[in-house]
């Protein structure tokens, strides 16, 4: 069993904090995202998870065992580094069996469990290669079997798919949910990818800088993303922002945009004139319709085959709309847009969120 | 026209370098009468002989000259002891070497300055040092042995070990020492594992450049040695100086001998030696 | 502004073929995009077409003029790459101005020629705010403005660009997507853009060649590759949702595929013309698969739902069918458990056929 906790977790390198105050709680056998851009400290968080770094402050927490200070080997907790790092002057067989040899585990035993993850890796072909003569595919396969052969409580997978291309990773990345669900353990996964976190994940922890933002299910940072970090982060292409200022009528605040405004029907903590941001996602922007009625001129489109994204100007702001593969417009078409209500965020001045629609009709559109 | 002056100029080279070489080997086999004829020198042997190899070797009863015994050319001890000594050394810088060389890439052993602090210590001319160490190794009584040879040999060349290891070992990935650990080595393990094989090229060169420094070193065994543990590279030179006058052929025979060793080891080793030669010049 | 014109170009590397024979036409003004996986000789092809390297045979045409034996420095192609090389003691307005410094006396430009290209240039990439900032200082993403801005300025006659966003995070990346779309499209400069990534490629070219292992396997727009591949690798490669492929075979004017049948229609000449009945393979876009329930008798197949993967505004549902995965698209709302089991319809438009021999499309 292995739920993983870090508390109130600090690591600096001179002036900068690598690690800020993470706390995070792992479930067993949860399949656990850390997302960020580079930089945020994904990596770092990982290596402390794992005790090859030490935490200047905070405890590293395994089941309900203190493991600050144990040494990495002695946790039972496999790591995939993102560089892989097998072993380039063995072979595959000899990578697989290395961590059962130190175990001193018996040769029998130690060749039945390589070849059953070589089974389960489809690298059964390769087991008398050495690394230097394997694509970046098979390379990837092998450090995750040298993982999966020590049958470890846990395992971390520092940005396994990103040294791959485009479409190996989309064909890798429902195998390793499958792998996971498998193996039935905890997997904390490190990627600055959010479509491998939002599809992999159990749930998924938004770092920046060294700092959690949230941590969530896929559903919930989507829908209902704590600050414009996190929104822009999630989600592809990313949310637009549109200024707006506050207003408050009749008991119920409406912001306002040059192009439209939004009343909400709940309260929302806003003081009349405060600059605020308006975030709707490219998918809740529909470009003529029903109802369509801001007016916008278009910029660019981008035909991605199973949809097409058009980049709109609404006033000086540039926005980005989703609509149908068939769709197409010319270059400075005047269109009308409408966002769907149900699907509107409001963030204060600071980006923090400070009422996301969610599904639920709290919010109405209003024209300009 | 570019073509021609570089065609020249490797000409230059390659008779500039070739010509000592050709030298020694033609003169190792030339007998006595050939060695400084009067008139014109003929730069091919009339006459070839493998004498100057028997006389250093010990091999020979009697000697060309009327000042010396066979036995005074006999060269056998010298190069036992350059052996001995230069691998000694060799092996002991290494040893040391590597382990320090380890600790300054992987751990930042020392801070940021030991490295260069290291390598200062060759930037010392040997002659300066020589004479104060003297004193020293008599006081020790190492003057005159084996072990005092050894020590100096691996101190001198300690340096070199770690500055070139150095480089070799921050071009293995950090993780693959890490990956080492998590599946279960100790650090001793993870180096030796782990990281010791992926440095096969460079510690095979770096072994070879001390080992060529230590074999031909001869001011050290100047001061160092005499007599008992005075190596091939000092015996060379009494050759030149001895009853018997300039003695060409022994010279050139023994030279040619002094070239052995480090050549078939880096033949040997070559595989290695190409990889490691220039793996560690380029840092990431 | 010129037109790019390659001729059975090829490029050996011994018995490795990085480039084999390849013949494509880039129209002066249009946005062309070289899409591959690495390996594929994306970049070889690239490196063809500024001079960096010589083809082993055939021929690279600007505007019908051979390039063989002009060097890269008289090509006049602008280079925009992932590692630029910003000089990070000069400001912005000084890094976008070296080029057209560099060559003041030989191009007769005036100091405020250059003034003033720097700042419509700066204007053009969205730096016109940074032109005095030292470039040590910029962010990431500004210095890949400032890479463009200074091979732009220099008014090249093509632009080479190798992958220059994937250094970016994936939100300015979008941005840059569009905003370099419309730059080209605004200035007209003949654009070959080299990615791995079919999404960048889709979105901003006009044109796309698709290559793989030195072979060129379809030359189109957009369009083209999404609703008509000329085989199974395009197929594959493009589209952000991975494609499906079943095995079928050709019976009395339809396809049976798994226990249902898709009518061909018209389609059927091109089938019963084939001298060989060698296997078939039919893709469908997983956007493009109708779900209906498993009982509704206009399903073709039936399958079973293996893995959900929420993407946030719809879910790529996996599915086993007869031992092959297959892909669907479901709004969230429409969520099915693991297990349970989907009937999906294949719309005869959407189904396109593939001869398992060749790799080719059945037309």
């Amino acid at each position: 069993m292995a739920r993983i906790r870090l508390v109130n977790v600090t690591k600096r390198y001179g002036s900068v904090s690598a690690m800020d105050d993470v706390t995070l709680d792992i479930a067993d056998g949860e399949f656990f995202a850390i997302l960020g851009p580079p930089g945020a400290g994904k990596t770092t968080t990982l290596r402390t998870i794992l005790g090859l770094e030490k935490p200047d402050a905070g405890q590293v927490l395994l089941d309900d065992d203190d493991v600050t200070a144990m040494w990495p080997g002695d946790r039972d907790i496999a790591i995939v580094f993102q560089n892989l790092a097998l072993y380039p002057d063995k072979t595959v067989y000899g990578n697989l069996a290395f961590p059962l040899r130190q175990r001193k585990l018996p040769k029998q035993e130690i060749d039945e469990r390589v070849r059953r993850a070589a089974k389960v890796l489809k690298i059964e072909p390769l087991l008398d290669r050495k690394p230097a003569k394997l694509s970046g595919g098979e390379r990837q396969r092998v450090a995750i079997g040298r993982a999966i052969v020590r049958d470890p409580r846990a395992y971390l997978f520092d940005e396994p798919l990103s040294a791959l291309d485009a479409l190996l990773r989309l064909e890798m990345r429902s195998e390793l949910k499958y792998l996971q669900r498998d193996l039935n353990r905890t997997l904390v996964y490190v990627t600055h990818d959010q479509v491998e976190a939002m599809s992999m994940a159990d749930r998924i922890a938004v770092l920046r800088d060294g700092a959690v933002q949230q941590v969530a299910t896929p559903e919930d940072v989507y829908h209902r993303p704590v600050n414009r970090f996190v929104a822009t982060t999630i989600g592809s292409p990313p949310m637009n922002f549109l200024p707006a200022t506050a207003r408050l009528e009749n008991g119920s605040v409406i912001v306002e945009n040059p192009s439209f405004s939004v009343r909400s029907l709940r309260p929302v903590a806003l003081e009349e004139g405060a600059p605020c941001w308006i975030g709707v996602r490219p998918e809740d922007v529909h470009v003529g319709g029903d109802g369509a009625s801001i007016d916008a001129t278009v910029f660019v489109t981008e035909p991605l085959g199973g949809e097409t994204v058009v980049d709109l100007h609404l006033g000086e702001r540039v926005v980005k709309a989703v609509a149908p593969p068939t769709v197409r417009f010319a270059a400075d078409e005047a269109v009308r847009i409408r966002f769907d209500p149900r699907r509107l965020h409001i963030f204060d001045a600071a980006g923090d969120a400070l009422a996301s629609a969610a599904g639920e009709p709290i919010f109405e559109l209003t024209g300009s | 026209m570019k073509k021609t002056l570089r065609i020249t100029a490797i000409a230059i080279y390659a008779v500039v370098f070739g010509f000592p070489l050709y030298w020694v080997t033609t003169m190792a086999i030339k007998p006595k009468a050939e060695e400084n004829p009067p008139g014109i020198t003929l730069w091919k042997p009339q006459d070839p002989t493998i004498k100057n190899f028997k006389d250093i070797l010990g091999l020979s009863k009697t000697s060309d000259s009327a000042f010396a015994t066979a036995k005074d050319y006999s060269a056998l001890t010298p190069l036992k002891n350059s052996f001995l000594a230069a691998g000694g050394g060799t092996l002991l810088a290494l040893a040391v070497g590597v382990f320090a060389a380890y600790g300054i890439a992987r751990f930042r052993a020392g801070g940021a300055q030991l490295p260069f602090q290291i390598l200062q210590l060759r930037m010392f001319p040997p002659a300066a040092v020589v004479i104060p160490l003297y004193f020293m190794f008599i006081y020790l009584k190492l003057w005159n042995t084996l072990p005092g040879l050894i020590l100096i040999y691996g101190a001198v060349t300690f340096p070199f070990v770690v500055w070139l290891m150095r480089s070799f070992f921050q071009d293995v990935p950090r993780e693959i020492s890490e990956a080492a650990i998590v599946d279960g080595c100790t650090q001793w393990g993870a180096f030796f594992k782990a990281v010791l094989p992926q440095v096969k090229g460079g510690l095979a060169a770096t072994g070879l450049f001390v080992f060529i420094l230590n074999w031909s070193d001869y001011l050290i065994v100047l001061v160092m040695t005499q007599d008992k543990w005075t190596t091939a590279p000092l015996f060379l030179s009494t050759l030149s100086g001895g009853a018997g006058g300039q003695e060409y052929g022994h010279q050139a025979a023994l030279a040619v001998l002094l070239i052995l060793p480090p050549a078939i080891l880096g033949l040997s080793i070559q595989k290695y030696l190409v990889r490691g030669l220039t793996f560690g010049a380029i840092k990431r | 502004m010129s037109s790019i014109t390659l001729k059975s170009l090829s490029k050996h590397f011994g018995t490795l073929r990085a480039v084999d024979n390849l013949d494509l036409d880039v129209p002066h003004g249009s946005f062309t995009a070289l899409l591959g996986p690495s390996g594929c000789g994306k970049t070889t092809t690239m490196n063809m077409i500024s001079g960096l390297e010589q083809p082993t045979t055939g021929e690279v045409y600007f505007d019908e003029r051979a390039m063989s034996g002009v060097e890269t420095g008289r090509r006049n192609v602008g280079f925009v790459f992932q590692n630029y090389a910003i000089f990070t003691h000069m400001t912005v307005a000084e890094n976008l101005g070296f080029g057209l410094q560099s060559q003041r006396r030989r191009e007769r430009v005036s100091k405020e020629e250059i003034d003033r290209r720097v700042k419509e240039v700066a204007e053009t990439v969205g730096l016109s705010s940074a032109l005095d900032r030292g470039a040590a200082r910029l962010s990431v993403n500004d210095l890949q403005k400032v890479a463009l801005g200074r091979a732009m300025i220099m008014r090249p006659t093509i632009f080479l660009l190798d992958e220059p966003f994937s250094n970016l995070d994936s939100a300015f990346r979008a941005y840059m997507r569009a905003e370099l779309k419309r730059i080209q499209h605004d200035v007209g400069q003949t654009m070959v853009y080299v990615t791995h990534d079919q999404v960048e490629a889709m979105g901003m070219a006009d044109r796309i060649a698709v290559m793989d292992r030195g072979e060129l396997q379809q030359y189109g727009s957009p369009d083209d590759l999404y609703e008509r591949p000329a085989n199974t690798f395009v197929a594959r490669f493009i589209g952000s949702v991975l494609n499906n492929f079943l095995p079928v075979r050709y019976a009395d004017g339809g396809l049976a595929v798994g226990e249902g049948r898709v009518e061909l229609g018209d389609r059927r000449a091109a089938f019963e013309s084939r001298a060989t009945a060698s296997d078939l393979t039919a893709t469908i876009r997983p956007e493009r698969v109708r779900v209906v329930d498993p009982g509704d008798a206009s399903a073709t197949i039936r399958a079973v739902v293996t893995l959900v993967e929420p993407l946030g505004p719809k879910d790529v549902v996996h599915l086993e069918h007869d031992g092959t995965a297959l892909r669907v698209a479901l709004p969230p709302s429409e969520r099915p458990a693991i297990g349970a089991a989907l009937g999906l319809c294949f719309d005869p438009d959407q189904v396109h056929v593939f001869d398992d021999s060749t790799g080719l499309a059945v037309r």
